[in-house]
């Protein structure tokens, strides 16, 4: 029951194309069904040669030859359906994942992290697609083995009962191996997903492992995954050996017995050698379709995980897309209000009903100590949390009623940590913009135009991982110039100044400053010049906003730094 | 047959074969095989005896038959525990191997390498050719099978035995004709493979600029078109794939029913025998297995694993920028003076630090500042043996700091960086990777204020860091990361640009720790946080890789490079 629901699920979390399905089960089946004909054949040409009957034995020949090209025919056929379903199936899939991805929140990557989403690609996208191939089999397999049953039944009903018996008992042990196999391959492999981490954390904290003395006690924790994998594949390695070689002993023994009743029939009845061949032929067959039932029974079992793990991406759900309005006209100034705003998560309470305003074409810094929410405020503004209680307004409308397009082309961020894509310079910004003038006039405004003229590539240079070639100040100016790009009314920028050195620091305030003219910003800082530059402060404190119109008003009434303490 | 050779030349390459495995699993495997050609041979027999109705002698050679399967089950059974030997062999070593050699990796490797393929290479390529060594030898066994099987269809019918050779000559080149083809799209099909998975990975880094942006349309574009590309390859490998496989088994099926053709005329023409034809054919059915058997399990198995074995191989044979030797100084007394003696150092071709020297005394808070590019990380990264200079020297305590025993450098100097790593382990358990007296971990974890904070988190030391401690507040990871270093016992302490992250509190507390700690320690700071500078004992001012400005900050006050870093730091007082 279990095995079918497996099945039933297989063929339905992708629509399925039945048509194709069904032909590349029905060609498989008669491929099985032709196979059965080839000891028939044999058995008739050796008994036409013991009769001496020779146009006959060359018919049953030229028969055999005929099946042959049948069968692989067929079998063709069989491989070219199951190409254009493994085609279809991945395609898919790699659709849904992708849309699902870029239209998920944040919380798409907490639960499916990046090595899990390797592995989806590389090997359960394959393995689910394999999975399409292997229960096709299994469902072939089981008819196959009746088909043979029932044939050596009709040619000789006493081996016909040791045959059946032989492949009760093949089964019932192939099966237990095959359970107890299954089992410590999934504990070899998890052994080996274990040491993963460790070549992650080498990776990744190489700088530690060379400056602080902790290698050995990484290494300790390597050899001791080893020794687990090296136990779990030892007992992997048994039930295998039982699987693919102690098994075999079976059905070697059964034709010995098989054998030796016939001879005894030869001696004692008036059977001819040809029965000998037919039900040694059909024994054999009865064997493999078997194994193949088996095998395909394995791999379902085996591979199921990888329907879970896909599953776990295409019904991933956070809701997201209920926040959004139809809201559609592209008429958007720049005012924001927050009125009784109140914001909770399960493990805080960032704001306690706070209100307040921002004009149109102003500059407004943020200021508040780590953890007091500043980016959660963007985070609320952005949509990409839904608030607990209160409203937002953007120009007098609430913020869920935009849709998604006219919402995300009206307000942009520009992050700490900026991502780029591994292209080139241009072609990053391109995903903007396709106007090839206007991205050059933004780097020129953000000044990092003449940096990307000194570089060999130009607009061209690659940008690999994440940029890495860039400096974070580099980065960040890029970044800037690509939130320009998407015509924006509102910026949300949070801590772009932290990575930048002194000069170049101060021509982004005064850049800032120039741009908010015609754009609402909104920046998270520490930085006293920039606070200073504001048309105003807001200062979040114990879950609270506070508004200051200037620096010195700021300073004067509230003293977040204590300031005044070191004077 | 030639890709084969090149696959095991770099095999055995990043790990020397164990001869001793592998001739027990040549000679295992070719026993079993001995006694799997006697199969069909016994069969014969039996049939032969029956045609003559010599029923006693046809019982005997069942008996012969069972024996022989009997003996292919042992031999084989030893076969499976060599293979199981080596291959544990080559999993725990390989492992070993990496582990190893990426510790050894420059600091900026990730210039060159792309970090996501060395774990798959370290990880899951390894796992994926531990067992081509038994791989080879059923290739090298199965060969001299289907030889010694022509051979044998020979002996009993030269005419045969011809027609058998043909067939299997032909066999061997279409598959050589085929695997070209297959090979190719293959890696086409991989190398598109990788780059969707890349494509997945920079559409979830990349989640928010996505949406702020609005280029979820053209990047699905620009994805849709790879996702084509994949296709496309799949298909392409898949047809030449289909087409070897049914195309090549065709041709020996027919084979066989040209075998029965040839056999029964010469059976009626009086020159065979019923035995024979079943001797024969039991033969070319050994043979139509072991063909496909080399064709699909063992060939085209070890193609497929090629491109782990390249993998494997460019992380074994990567070779880091500076090959650096560590001394065998182990005296384990440092005072903590750390001296630059002209120091000219290279990076990437431009010349980061111009003939530096200078002095950070123990007891001593020396600050390095200047402009981004003046050249002060380079100077830590010089001390902690990360990068090794063009010329000059750098001392401690007098001695050349490549004369220390890694051990003995390690835990005397310690580093901590504006990113730092923490484990996937608790905080308990990171900061015992450096000691692991847990009292002595909340003792420095009060002095540095975060004892609170760490009780209040819902697992308190216990809890673990999850992504790079992404977990807990960038504070907190900040003081951790000291912590850890502190708790190295080092006498040497340095700190690159750690405030700014941190919020002005924050920063105000960690200026209190380094001005505490160098009351003990050397403490080196790079900083352009003038607060933070402002507090040190010893100033040294970067511009352009030179030294330009050595002192205490009173007798700095009037030198244009100190005002020039003040310049607009705090426009606040304009």
């Amino acid at each position: 029951m279990n095995l079918l629901k497996k099945i039933k699920e297989i063929f339905t979390i992708i629509p399925p194309k039945k048509l194709l399905t069904f032909l590349f089960f029905l060609t498989s089946t008669i491929g099985y069904v032709i196979a059965a004909y080839f000891p028939y054949a044999a058995s008739q040409i050796i008994k036409f040669i013991t009769e001496n009957l020779k146009y006959n034995a060359l018919l049953y020949t030229l028969y055999l030859a005929i099946a042959y090209i049948t069968y692989e025919l067929l079998w063709y056929l069989n491989y070219y359906i199951y190409s254009k379903l493994q085609v279809y199936y991945s395609e898919t899939i790699h659709n849904k994942f992708f849309d699902k991805i870029i239209n998920s929140s944040q919380k798409f990557t907490k639960k499916i992290d990046k090595g899990k989403m390797l592995s989806l690609v590389n090997a359960d996208i394959p393995n689910y697609c394999f999975l399409i191939d292997s229960t096709v089999s299994y469902l072939s397999a089981i008819i196959m083995v009746f088909i043979s049953s029932f044939l050596i039944f009709k040619a000789n009903v006493l081996t016909g009962i040791i045959a059946m018996l032989s492949t009760i008992f093949y089964l019932l042990f192939i099966t237990k191996t095959t359970t107890l196999f299954a089992k410590y391959l999934k504990a070899e492999k998890k052994q080996n997903d274990y040491t993963n981490n460790i070549y992650l954390e080498e990776l990744t904290g190489l700088k530690e492992i060379k400056t602080l003395p902790i290698r050995t006690k990484l290494e300790q924790q390597l050899n001791s995954k080893l020794k687990n994998f090296t136990q779990a594949f030892t007992k992997k390695r048994k039930y295998y050996e039982h699987n693919e070689n102690t098994s075999d002993l079976i059905p070697h023994y059964t034709k010995f017995l098989l054998y030796l009743i016939l001879i005894i029939y030869l001696a004692k009845y008036n059977a001819t050698l040809d029965l000998i061949i037919l039900i040694i032929g059909y024994y054999d067959q009865i064997v493999e379709s078997l194994n193949e039932m088996l095998q395909s029974y394995t791999e379902i079992e085996q591979y199921y995980v990888s329907v879970e793990r896909i599953k776990d991406v295409l019904y991933f759900d956070d809701k997201l897309s209920l926040l959004y309005g139809n809201y559609e006209e592209d008429n958007i100034f720049g005012s924001i209000v927050f009125k009784n705003v109140t914001y909770e998560t399960k493990e805080k309470l960032y704001f306690n009903n706070i209100n307040f305003e921002i004009k149109p074409h102003t500059l407004n810094v943020i200021v508040g100590k780590s953890g007091s929410g500043k980016s959660e405020l963007f985070n609320l503004l952005l949509r990409f949390q839904k608030l607990t209680s209160g409203d937002i307004f953007l120009d007098g409308k609430n913020i869920y009623t935009y849709s998604d397009s006219i919402y995300s082309s009206n307000i942009t961020l520009v992050k700490q940590e900026p991502f780029f894509y591994n292209m080139s310079i241009l072609n990053n910004l391109k995903l903007v913009t396709k106007n090839k003038e206007n991205i050059i006039t933004a780097c020129q405004k953000v000044g990092i135009h003449e940096f990307i003229m000194s570089l060999p590539k130009k607009y061209n240079t690659e940008l690999n991982q994440n940029a890495y070639n860039l400096s974070d100040g580099q980065k960040q100016l890029l970044s800037i110039a690509r939130a320009l790009l998407t015509d924006a009314e509102i910026f949300l920028m949070d801590n772009i100044t932290s990575s930048l050195d002194q000069k170049t620091n101060n021509e982004i305030v005064s850049f800032l400053k120039k741009l908010s003219q015609d754009h609402t910003i909104l920046v998270i800082t520490n930085r006293d010049d920039l606070i200073a530059a504001a048309d105003q402060i807001l200062c979040l404190d114990n879950k609270v906003i506070k508004s200051y119109s200037s620096f010195s008003e700021l300073q004067e009434k509230y003293s977040y730094e204590d300031k005044g303490e070191e004077k | 047959m030639k890709r084969i050779k090149e696959i095991f030349k770099k095999y055995w390459l990043c790990l020397p074969l164990r001869k001793d495995y592998f001739l027990f699993l040549l000679l295992t495997q070719a026993l079993a095989t001995t006694a799997n050609i006697l199969i069909p041979y016994t069969a014969a027999g039996i049939i032969k005896f029956l045609t003559i109705n010599d029923y006693a002698t046809a019982i005997k050679w069942t008996v012969y038959f069972s024996l022989a399967g009997t003996s292919q089950f042992i031999f084989t059974y030893f076969n499976y525990y060599f293979g199981g030997k080596d291959s544990i062999y080559c999993y725990t070593n390989l492992k070993r191997k990496a582990f190893e050699k990426i510790s050894t990796y420059d600091i900026d490797f990730t210039k060159t390498k792309n970090i996501d393929e060395l774990l798959q290479a370290s990880s899951s390529d390894i796992y994926n050719v531990i067992e081509i060594n038994g791989n080879l030898s059923d290739i090298i066994i199965t060969f001299f099978k289907i030889i010694l099987i022509i051979i044998l269809i020979t002996l009993v019918s030269p005419i045969v035995g011809t027609i058998v050779l043909i067939f299997c000559i032909l066999y061997l080149i279409l598959i050589d004709f085929f695997n070209a083809k297959i090979t190719y799209h293959l890696n086409q099909q991989k190398k598109y493979q990788d780059k969707l998975a890349g494509v997945f990975i920079e559409a979830m880094s990349s989640a928010d600029e996505l949406k702020v942006y609005n280029m979820k349309n053209s990047f699905k574009n620009y994805f849709t078109a790879l996702n084509k590309k994949f296709s496309e390859s799949f298909r392409k490998k898949r047809r030449y794939s289909d087409i070897e496989e049914n195309f090549l088994q065709l041709i020996i099926e027919l084979g066989e029913v040209i075998i029965y053709f040839i056999t029964i005329i010469l059976l009626f023409n009086g020159n065979f025998t019923l035995d024979k034809i079943v001797l024969v054919i039991g033969y070319f059915t050994l043979l139509k297995e072991d063909l496909s058997y080399l064709l699909i399990d063992c060939i085209q198995n070890i193609i497929n694993k090629s491109i782990s074995v390249d993998r494997i191989f460019s992380i074994i044979k990567y070779k880091p920028k500076d090959k650096i030797i560590l001394g065998k100084d182990n005296t384990d007394d440092i005072e903590g003076i750390v001296e630059f003696k002209n120091v000219t150092f290279s990076y990437l071709g431009k010349k980061t630090l111009k003939n530096i020297s200078f002095q950070a005394k123990p007891k001593e808070l020396t600050a390095i500042v200047g402009q981004s590019g003046s050249g002060k990380s380079a100077i830590l990264n010089n001390i902690l043996r990360l990068y090794i200079p063009d010329s000059g020297q750098i001392t401690i305590d007098g001695k050349d700091i490549y004369d220390y025993t890694n051990e003995v450098f390690q835990t005397n100097v310690s580093v901590v960086s504006q990113k730092n790593f923490l484990f996937n382990l608790s905080i308990k358990n990171n900061l015992a990777l450096v000691e692991p007296n847990f009292k002595k971990q909340q003792e420095i974890c009060k002095k540095l204020g975060i004892h609170e904070e760490i009780l209040k988190l819902s697992q308190g030391y216990n809890t673990i860091l999850e992504d790079n401690a992404n977990n807990i507040s960038t504070n907190l990871k900040q003081l951790l990361s000291i912590a850890r270093s502190i708790l190295t016992k080092a006498e040497i302490l340095l700190f690159d640009e750690i405030t700014s992250p941190l919020d002005k509190q924050s920063t105000k507390k960690v200026i209190k720790i380094f001005k505490e700690l160098s009351k003990t320690h050397t403490v080196i700071i790079i900083t352009h946080k003038k607060e933070v500078m402002d507090q040190a004992d010893h100033l040294i001012i970067l511009a352009k890789g030179k030294k330009v400005a050595d002192g205490t900050v009173e007798s700095l006050q009037n030198n244009k490079y100190y005002l020039n870093l003040e310049n607009g730091s705090s426009c606040s007082k304009e």
